[in-house]
């Protein structure tokens, strides 16, 4: 069985390594395999907070932006290397989110009230990047003058950040794997179905949701950062609800919530349909507002246990 | 001058509270959290001023945006929210964020491209009111008052019709509601309707005070969930009584700290009503 | 007397599993029935298909000359059926009042309600005495009794009950049962689904057993004593 995952993962990171070669190496498709992966990455984040311990955090693109602005600000002001700042962003950004966790459980707040509270959190971030506009630059955004990559490892801008985003992807497989696959995940596998169930059989139900909260929120924190060398241009409208939280969670749920591929899916299958949209301009969201309604009619479970169904109606035939 | 800005606190918060009416009654009979209830009330305010640029006396296009509205609820309940009740449980609470939500995506963009310079707002041919030494805003004064007499109208009819004690009884157990003859499906269209329509009114009076335009759709539902949910999501009384809480924090720190910081202010209130009372204001049922 | 209800060969299932297999019975009119069956014998199924809750996949219900099997419970409620689940059988956050009132939704209830009323609190006064309180704050006596009324309320030809013993004193039983067969002598049908053997088999016109969803005996009670040794056991009272 181990062997197995293991050729899994590395056809995974196989096809992730050769996708800017089947889209071709130009600049606009690399850069939307970017966005591709950094989508897929929170979307796995999500995965852990959401799909395997029920916390329906709205605050994932503040999240984001924690890691983003603070890795940009405290870089530009004090000069330390960035490397490091996203290691410190991410541990914000980790610290916050499992705060968050922690004060919900114990409060035994439901998936709704959960919901309104990271929302208000999530709000109260955006307000305040505006307000103290003298250190983010506020509403106009952050523009990045540094590049972290130096000039001599530098072939291809977009394809060197492409792969960087995909060995993190991999190696975020590796320790989800590994998670998952220890008591831990079936800690995790009894807070999804039952929580008071899981109390009752001993399990320590904020502890496991406060990990699964750090480790999700430190890799929106880590990538945050990172995102904001990329894009070399940060906003405080890049990360709230409607642009990130919305759509990471619809990839987790339409790929398939608490299975290692479903966040991977839904994340590909997204950027397929925003790519065919995208000639439509202005009716975009129209569409994807119609198509969502859609997906969601006929696949509410996901696509990864859609597809595991699939040989199984197969045989009815 | 604390007693005015009360008063238009509590104005705001009986809006507010409409709003949030609508989505506690959507979600105690079809367990469906509507996350296009704010595009509801746009879509009633921009009709409205579609019908007045088309030369409707204003009253008239008030009315009939609101039966518009009521009847575009039907439709919507009828069409695209039956898939959803087949779901049970955890599953359809899941499809029905996503099916509104999706909705709300299709109207907000729908509305911006076609209509982008829509905006509706009235302003009453009255001025400021004075009792003892008290301004008193027409549009605060309008708004209190039509938002209480709804509500009232609300309480009485779920209270001591039959009709009203039917809706209620879908709510509390739908299989003995079945055994008495009602039809939950009928029900849950009609309270959609209901909440589509007081959607509807709740945008028009934020039309007193503001102007509406296409792309408030999502803050107005936020603003509904976010009043709905800290009264308890079930609970009609808790929903209202969270609105004018939620409104004399408003218009309080609005006042005192301007519109920026008035926002973060409302957001912590909410947090520590959540934090403090999980149950919601009034507990879940009601 | 003729027969009023009719269940003929019925098949339900629970999802993939079948719980009820080629059922048959029959209640005739004014008559007072029983269904044996220990636990998972299919005995709720049962009138939950009859009530319209579920459908049967194969064979026909017929009530008064009608076929009932595809129609829904607010359909049947108005034909004259009524049913008492075993538990949560009322609206807990409504009053006494409120819940009888519910029983006569219904165009046709609501002409006869004070006198359905009447009726009600004659069989079960403390239902008069606490008519302005919440359903949830009764004991849980008094809540079954409850559950009743408000089915009476519908004035049903037949009424069914599932367990109406479940989960109450001894004591309270007896009135119940005592009540139940005072409904019946005032002219309504009904049904009783139980495990409680000894107290119903001396109240019922005929008595059915039920076991693994198949029915296994059918007779008048004596009878049905003779032929099962469980039954007979109960009836002697050993």
């Amino acid at each position: 069985m181990k062997k197995a995952s293991i050729i899994q993962k590395l056809v995974i990171l196989g096809v992730y390594s050769l996708l800017p070669i089947l889209f071709g190496g130009g600049d606009y498709q690399l850069r939307v395999l970017n966005l591709l992966v950094i989508f897929t990455l929170f979307t796995f984040s999500s995965n852990m907070i959401f799909g395997h311990t029920r916390q329906l955090f709205l605050c994932q693109g503040a999240l984001v932006g924690i890691g983003a602005y603070l890795s940009v600000i405290l870089s530009a002001n004090l000069g330390i290397t960035p490397w490091i700042v996203f290691l410190i962003g991410a541990l914000v950004s980790g610290g916050i989110g499992s705060s968050l966790s922690m004060i919900s459980s114990i409060r035994k707040l439901s998936i709704i009230l959960v919901a309104v509270f990271t929302l208000s959190f999530q709000i109260i971030f955006g307000e305040l990047i505006v307000g103290l506009r003298n250190i983010t630059g506020g509403d106009e955004g952050f523009v990045i003058r540094q590049d972290i990559i130096p000039g001599t490892i530098n072939i291809n801008r977009e394809l060197t950040y492409y792969y960087v985003f995909v060995i993190i992807l991999f190696a975020a497989i590796l320790i989800y794997s590994r998670i998952i696959n220890s008591h831990i995940g079936v800690a995790f596998k009894c807070i999804t179905e039952d929580e008071t169930a899981a109390a009752f059989v001993g399990i320590n139900v904020v502890k496991y949701k406060v990990f699964s909260a750090f480790i999700g929120s430190f890799l929106f924190g880590l990538i945050g950062g990172i995102y904001a060398y990329y894009n070399l241009y940060i906003a405080p409208s890049m990360f709230n609800l409607q642009s990130t939280d919305t759509l990471i969670l619809v990839m987790l749920v339409l790929g398939g919530m608490g299975t290692l591929l479903g966040p991977l899916l839904g994340a590909g299958v997204f950027a397929l349909i925003f790519e065919f949209l995208r000639p439509l301009g202005q009716i975009t969201t129209l569409v994807f507002g119609i198509l969502l309604i859609i997906l969601f009619v006929y696949f509410r479970e996901g696509l990864v246990p859609w597809l595991k169904k699939l040989p199984a109606l197969y045989k009815r035939l | 001058m604390i007693v005015e800005i009360l008063l238009d606190g509590i104005a705001f918060g009986l809006m507010l509270s409409l709003l949030g009416v609508g989505v506690t009654l959507i979600f105690g009979l079809g367990e469906i959290l509507n996350l296009a209830h704010g595009e509801f009330a746009v879509i009633c305010a921009i009709l409205a001023w579609v019908l007045m640029g088309a030369g409707a006396g204003t009253v008239l296009s008030i009315v009939l945006s609101l039966v518009i509205v009521g009847l575009i609820g039907v439709v919507i309940e009828r069409f695209l929210l039956f898939p959803v009740y087949r779901a049970k449980g955890e599953t359809r609470i899941l499809m029905g964020i996503f099916v509104t939500l999706g909705l709300s995506l299709a109207v907000h963009s729908y509305l911006v491209n076609t209509l982008p310079t829509a905006q509706f707002s009235v302003r009453l041919p009255v001025t400021n009111i004075v009792v003892g030494g008290v301004i008193l805003r027409p549009s605060s004064l309008a708004t209190a008052a039509i938002s209480v007499s709804v509500l009232m109208l609300l309480a009485f009819f779920l209270k001591k019709t039959y009709v009203g004690k039917a809706i209620r009884t879908v709510a509390q157990n739908e299989t003995v509601a079945q055994l008495c003859g009602v039809n939950p499906a009928n029900f849950r269209t009609l309270i959609f309707a209901i909440g589509a329509v007081m959607a509807g009114l709740a945008g028009i009076l934020y039309g007193l005070i503001a102007t509406v335009t296409p792309s408030v759709g999502f803050d107005l539902t936020i603003y509904a969930l976010i009043v709905a949910i800290v009264g308890g999501v079930r609970n009609v009384y808790g929903t209202i009584l969270s609105g004018i809480i939620l409104g004399i924090v408003h218009s309080v720190s609005s006042f005192f700290f301007g519109t920026y910081i008035s926002l973060v202010i409302f957001l912590v209130a909410v947090i520590l009503i959540i934090l403090l009372r999980p149950e919601g204001i009034l507990g879940e049922k009601g | 007397m003729s027969e009023i209800l009719s269940v003929k060969n019925i098949d339900v299932f629970y999802e993939d599993l079948q719980v009820l297999r080629r059922v048959n019975l029959e209640v005739k009119d004014k008559e007072l029935v029983l269904v044996l069956g220990s636990n998972g014998a299919g005995k709720s199924t049962l009138l939950k298909t009859i009530s319209g809750l579920l459908h049967p996949t194969t064979g026909q219900v017929h009530f008064l000359g009608k076929r009932i099997d595809r129609l829904s419970p607010c359909e049947l409620v108005r034909l004259g059926i009524g049913y008492v689940p075993t538990e949560k059988g009322l609206f807990p956050l409504m009053s006494v009042t409120e819940n009888l009132e519910m029983g006569t939704y219904i165009a046709k209830a609501r002409k006869n309600k004070e006198e359905r009323l009447r009726f009600v609190h004659r069989l079960f006064p403390v239902l008069k005495q606490r008519r302005n309180q919440l359903a949830c704050t009764l004991s849980g006596g008094e809540q079954q009794m409850l559950a009743v009324a408000r089915a009476l309320m519908t004035s049903p030809k037949l009424l069914m009950l599932d367990e109406p013993s479940f989960g109450l004193a001894p004591k309270l039983v007896l009135e119940l049962f005592k009540a139940i067969k005072q409904i019946n002598l005032e002219g309504t049908a009904i049904l009783i689904v139980e495990q409680n053997v000894r107290q119903t088999l001396s109240i019922a016109d005929r008595t059915y057993v039920l076991e693994n969803g198949n029915i296994i005996l059918e007779g008048a009670s004596s009878e049905a004593a003779a032929k099962n040794p469980l039954v007979k056991k109960a009836y002697l009272g050993m």
